[in-house]
């Protein structure tokens, strides 16, 4: 038996994850994420399959993997680097 | 905010309850067992000879700490007010039985990486608000992973404690060196972060035109943070706690020009805005330790710099670091209880 859950993760943008879980599994398995469009067609599909469909956003949010790319803002990382490239130039910190 | 688990169980066959255990976002009942890596954990709450349960707190004023302490049952120490400061920093209610495994999983022998079991604290405190057991298997090989023997090996093993210069020297470069490419593509080098599926905290070597690193060491970051996001126990470490939010921890390792840098990276994230709110790098060169401080501010992300060397701080503060504010490092394992104050110094 699976299930298909999909909401808004955040504005403008439809998530969508789906599961399968059977009695064999020890547990549920996130077996496919989508977002935007193909988000759309995912549900859809699930919909025309008889596959359960919840819409709540925050557990589709909570399920979909975080990607580093959109975690932190580069100008963090950039910050970060100015801050290492200070300390190699301290005195002492040639090794 | 509904539960997760509370929305698995009105899908008919999506999920089991026993899978919300494990969900992100979700928490055990209380005294309910969790597990990671399929070990058995303790139940994160439990009897305690005086409990006394509070809300979570956004802030404590300073001359309250000692009665509340007391009135838990624990000394007015250092090591309970770090604890108190961990709790806090998770947005966890305040009660005598999660002080005291905070307390012992400081007290655990030559942990933590810092002197004052800081990190063993808010990684007790980050096990606590993910579901998990908060001296478990997760607990230990992410304080291995961040602590100064784990981020020298990426693996968590004891390692032989060597200092200064990366003694590998490029040997495990993900070819990051001054090929002029411009540091997108995956790293292809055994050992690489750069491809996101390496070992947490693997070790990068840089050797790169100076007007180029910035961008280079800022493409290399989300690679260690991919290689933490890939990682079951860092992952499992990372999961939300009650307020949304959860820590992620993110080793590293890295030479620039040979002189070697490791640590690890902590981001609070909010589960629903799937954005960092801050980002704490706890960093090591050689002998010395700093830590750097960033999260959202008017006008650009606020810098705070800590290190015990006066001087220096004085000269961070003469860099181009718009409104940064530095401190020592003393603070730092209490910071969510001194309001983030403690600064001696600021740019501005």
């Amino acid at each position: 038996m699976a299930g298909t859950m999909a909401a808004r993760s955040r504005p403008g943008a439809k998530a969508a994850v789906a599961l399968r879980y059977d009695a064999s599994l020890p547990a549920p398995m996130v077996v496919a994420t989508a977002v935007g469009r193909a988000a759309e067609r995912a549900v859809g599909i699930a919909l025309d399959a008889g596959v359960p469909v919840v819409e709540d956003g925050a557990l589709a949010a909570s399920l979909l993997p975080l990607e580093a790319g959109e975690l932190v803002p580069r100008e963090y990382w950039e910050i970060v680097a100015k801050v290492l490239i200070f300390i190699r130039g301290l005195p002492g910190s040639d090794a | 905010m509904k539960s997760a688990g509370a929305d698995l169980k009105s899908a008919p066959g999506a999920l089991s309850n026993s899978r919300a255990e494990g969900t992100p976002g979700t928490r055990p009942a209380a005294g309910a067992p969790a597990t990671a890596r399929g070990v058995p954990a303790r139940p994160a709450t439990g009897p305690a000879a005086a409990s006394v349960s509070m809300p979570a707190a956004a802030s404590l004023p300073p001359d309250r700490i000692p009665g509340l302490l007391l009135s838990l049952g624990l000394p007015d120490d250092r090591s309970s007010r770090i604890a108190l400061s961990a709790l806090m920093g998770e947005a966890l209610g305040l009660d005598g039985e999660r002080l005291r495994q905070v307390r012992l999983a400081m007290a655990r022998p030559a942990r933590g990486g810092a002197a004052d079991g800081s990190l063993a604290a808010r990684l007790a405190a980050r096990a606590i608000a993910a579901g998990l057991d908060p001296v478990g298997a997760a607990f230990e090989r992410v304080l291995g992973l961040c602590s100064r023997e784990g981020s020298e090996r990426g693996d968590g093993s004891a390692a032989d404690g060597s200092e200064g210069r990366d003694p590998g020297d490029g040997r495990e470069s993900d070819g990051r060196r001054d090929d002029g490419r411009g540091g997108q593509e995956p790293g292809t080098g055994q050992g690489s972060a750069g491809s996101g599926q390496g070992r947490a905290g693997a070790p990068v070597a840089l050797e790169v035109p100076p007007d180029r690193l910035v961008a280079e060491l800022a493409s290399v970051f989300p690679a260690f943070l991919s290689a933490a996001l890939s990682d079951p126990d860092l992952a499992a470490m990372a999961r939300p706690g009650p307020s949304g939010k959860g820590w992620l921890h993110v080793p590293f390792s890295l030479s620039i020009d040979g002189v070697a840098f490791r640590g690890f990276f902590r981001i609070l994230y909010d589960r629903d805005a799937r954005k960092a709110e801050r980002l704490v790098a706890d960093i090591r060169s050689g002998e010395r330790r700093r830590i750097l401080e960033l999260e959202p501010g008017r006008g650009g992300p606020r810098i705070r710099y800590r290190c015990d060397d006066a001087l220096e701080r004085g000269r961070f503060l003469g860099e181009s670091f718009p409104g940064a504010v530095s401190g020592g490092l003393d603070a730092e394992a209490t910071v969510e209880l001194d309001g983030y104050g403690g600064y001696d110094g600021s740019a501005e």
